[in-house]
């Protein structure tokens, strides 16, 4: 597989994976484009006869912890509304421009803890089994399952019926 | 869990969430992705090598000029010399030969 290509297929499924987890457009830009850097950085010495996605995912949510733990997003985020959530003053007019839907769908995300959203984004951006994301959450396939269907529940709340 | 979600109350919602493309209202992919490329290219047209051929070429240089005069002018001066005690190179008497010596 060529850069090319891998940045293709996964690109989608990586900023999914990020804009779940911190909602703010800007700051989704800027680590994803870092995680890009980084695979771009180690794809000659990546050995393409392992399987990509876990070198791939393991790189984007590293970024991402290391974007929280600079401080970045961590304090900027709020559940309080959706322009609150949104550091850079996006408002939820100018995201509606955007794709509505993507709008509502975020907003409803702000509702959900760090926590819940990781959980969310791992399960529907990146595609993890329930055992996969209780080995990298620390959490038990259980509460991983418990904690889930608890999120899906207060966005179900959230959208409404005429959004499912 | 993912069947019994899928196939449970959240079906529909699970679906959204799945299709979703939430870069949908950003312009990176295409930004970054001719960014990324023509870093790769550039990389390639450039081996890491050839940012060491400068410093070879420094370090060259240096071995042919500046270390000849320095080691020629920092050189010891070793003119002490020894007092001519007939053994010539091999250095000055020993014990045994100032006891093997007649003394008068």
């Amino acid at each position: 597989m060529v850069f090319e290509e891998l940045y293709d297929r996964y690109f989608r499924r990586i900023y999914n994976y990020v804009r779940y987890r911190v909602l703010a457009r800007d700051a989704a830009d800027d680590i994803v484009s870092a995680v890009f850097e980084k695979v771009l950085d180690g794809f000659d010495d990546f050995d393409q006869a392992r399987p990509v996605e876990p070198w791939l995912f393991a790189i984007a949510r590293n970024t991402l912890n290391d974007h929280y733990r600079r401080g970045k997003v961590r304090g900027a985020l709020s559940t309080s509304g959706f322009e609150e959530v949104i550091p850079s003053g996006e408002s939820v007019e100018r995201a509606a421009e955007a794709g509505e839907k993507n709008a509502r769908l975020l907003a409803a995300l702000a509702v959900l803890s760090e926590a819940e959203r990781e959980l969310i984004a791992m399960r529907y951006a990146l595609d993890m089994s329930g055992r996969e994301m209780a080995e990298r959450t620390g959490l038990s396939e259980s509460n991983v399952g418990v904690t889930l269907f608890r999120a899906l529940g207060k966005l179900r709340a959230r959208l409404g019926p005429e959004e499912i | 869990m993912k069947e019994e979600l899928d196939s449970g109350e959240f079906a529909g919602l699970e679906r959204k969430l799945r299709a979703a493309d939430l870069s949908a209202d950003s312009g990176l992919k295409e930004e970054l992705r001719a960014r990324l490329l023509a870093r790769g290219r550039s990389e390639r047209r450039t081996p890491v090598l050839a940012w060491l051929l400068p410093v070879f070429a420094a370090a060259a240089l240096l071995l042919f000029f500046a270390p000849r005069s320095a080691r020629q002018a920092a050189a010891p001066d070793y003119s002490y010399g020894l007092p001519d005690d007939g053994y010539a190179q091999c250095g000055r008497r020993g014990l045994g030969d100032y006891q093997a010596a007649e003394r008068f």
